[in-house]
């Protein structure tokens, strides 16, 4: 077992590699408190809280992560835990019970506070979706996948029927 | 040299940087930003080169309708970032315009050719307090920039802009969690808040660990000057909350504010001690530091902005008093190797940068500059 380079006793905490007064590089190990005693420890507890839980997430993948997997978009919490990032909103839901915990941890709470979105605004959304669909029909057909196309121009028939 | 057809070159230096603030004498700037997402589409990291061109239409014309251009974005046009020449990007990125991510994304689609348009695309409005990006990490990143400590106008404009696109768009939502985005860690309000603040009193008074420790612990992040990691630059600092859900929008506000209000009087305090016990020290720094910028024929970005923060603290302590903090500020923009460049329209070498930049430093310094001594 190492050493510290300093105090010669407690199990080593941290390797650093430093230039010296000669300007040798040199590999210094360091004990908890002499590491604490030279300010070294300082940078790593520094470390933003988010980013080390993020950090914490790409550690022990487990076999069961892969098997998790978002049925809207297919990530797996897997990837997930290697990118910090969620594929889409469903994935809110996916994951949800490994989820909580980690925004749990994020933010101290589980419950949104702020602002919501407007309500009465179906008519909006409605045209929304309808101007969406479009353009999802514009790619199909220059995709030139009719069947999808007329599915889609079904659909915004119906909407627009309804509204 | 490469074609500039945006007006890049007439862009002069943004308004928000005058500032006559109390607040400015510590307080650089203040920020506010806001994280959404559209329903319906995956976020970005995970939609096709369809989809994103899909969310880019649908965002910009919500952007575009008339009472939120005139608003919000008079006499703007997006700027699509793959449109533009790597200089110019740059040059968004130094002003604090697009994030170093929303670029990297930009190169590194470019380099898989995957679709012809990359479904990427900024606005920016003329005096370049509101930015908005089109999917970077979220769909949708937009933020209000003001001088000194400003959150309340801020907010205000940034909350506006959200009601605005809102109306228009469909955003993804949940009763539980708020605004859903691609990180957990931005999930709720959406909102991130932060000051960038100059410390250099606590640094000399080697107080600035104990408090910055004090800060970090009751959940607020710290970072050094331009965002990444923990090193600082010239004693400034960026303060941001980490939490975004669980808290209103005015309540992360008001908790940012105090932060701010608290560092600010620990600096202050700092700023006493030294003038009453280090005055001579202080002195010789500021006046070193302000001879080699006078003098300097070759300086790097680095070396002038540390010793531009160290002539702003003695601009703060009333030690240089014929430069004003708003000179400072710009010199702080103008320094950096893209604006360089984009200031004098040509590419330069480093070499060629350095000597420029200690040029146009001189310049600014003797042009405010009747010095006593």
């Amino acid at each position: 077992m190492k050493k510290c380079s300093l105090c010669h006793k407690e199990e080593i905490t941290i390797v650093m590699t430093v230039i010296d007064k000669d300007g040798q590089v040199i590999e210094l190990s360091l004990c908890k408190e002499c590491a604490a005693k030279k300010g070294v420890g300082e940078i790593k507890k520094a470390k933003l809280n988010t980013e080390a839980i993020l950090a914490e997430l790409q550690e022990k993948i487990s076999e069961e992560d892969h098997s998790l997997i978002c049925i809207n978009c297919g990530l797996s919490f897997a990837d997930f835990r290697r990118q910090g990032r969620l594929g889409c909103e469903q994935c809110y839901e996916s994951f949800a019970s490994r989820l909580q915990p980690i925004i749990k941890r994020l933010h101290n709470a589980t419950q949104h506070m702020g602002k919501g979105i407007t309500e009465g605004k179906k008519k909006m959304t409605e045209r929304f979706e309808i101007k969406k669909l479009r353009l999802t029909l514009q790619n199909a057909i220059t995709k030139e996948d009719y069947e999808k196309a007329a599915k889609i121009r079904d659909q915004i028939r119906k909407m627009r029927t309804q509204q | 040299m490469k074609e500039t057809k945006l007006s890049f070159t007439n862009r002069t230096l943004p308004i928000w940087l005058e500032s006559d603030k109390a607040s400015s004498l510590t307080v650089l700037s203040s920020r506010v930003r806001f994280a959404r997402n559209l329903a319906g589409y995956p976020f970005p990291t995970k939609a096709t080169a369809n989809e994103l061109d899909e969310i880019l239409e649908m965002i910009s014309h919500a952007v575009k309708k008339e009472e939120t251009l005139n608003k919000f974005f008079p006499d703007s046009e997006p700027i699509a970032i793959d449109k533009i020449t790597p200089l110019q990007a740059e040059f968004l990125v130094e002003r604090h315009l697009i994030s170093p991510d929303f670029l990297h994304r930009m190169t590194k689609k470019k380099d898989s050719k995957s679709s012809g348009s990359f479904g990427r695309a900024a606005f920016i409005n003329q005096d370049e307090t509101v930015s908005l990006m089109i999917n970077e990490e979220d769909h949708l990143r937009f933020q209000v920039l003001a001088a000194g400590l400003n959150f309340t106008d801020s907010f205000r404009k940034l909350n506006e802009l959200d009601d605005c696109l809102e109306s228009l768009l469909r955003y993804a939502y949940s009763q539980q969690y708020g605004f859903l985005t691609a990180c957990p860690s931005n999930v709720g309000t959406g909102l991130r808040a932060s000051v960038m603040i100059h410390l250099p009193g606590l640094v000399l008074t080697k107080e600035i660990d104990k408090v910055l420790r004090a800060i970090w612990q009751i959940g607020y992040a710290v970072r050094g000057l331009y965002g990444e990691g923990t090193e600082t630059r010239g004693y400034f600092f960026q303060i941001s909350n980490t939490v975004s859900l669980g808290q209103s929008e005015a309540e992360i506000i008001e908790g940012i504010e105090k932060v701010t209000n608290q560092l600010i009087s620990h600096e202050e305090k700092a700023r006493e001690y030294l003038s009453k016990n280090m005055k001579s020290e202080i002195e010789d720094k500021v006046f070193r530091a302000h001879a080699l910028l006078n003098s300097a024929r070759l300086i790097t970005s680095e070396e002038a902005l540390n010793l531009l923060a160290t002539v702003r603290l003695g601009v703060a302590m009333k030690i240089i008093t014929n430069i004003t903090l708003t000179a400072l500020n710009k010199i702080m923009f103008l320094l950096k190797p893209a604006n360089l460049q984009v200031f004098y329209n040509q590419e330069m070498s480093p070499h060629e940068r350095d000597e420029k930049r200690a040029a146009l430093i001189r310049q600014i310094l003797t042009e405010t500059s009747q010095l006593p001594i």
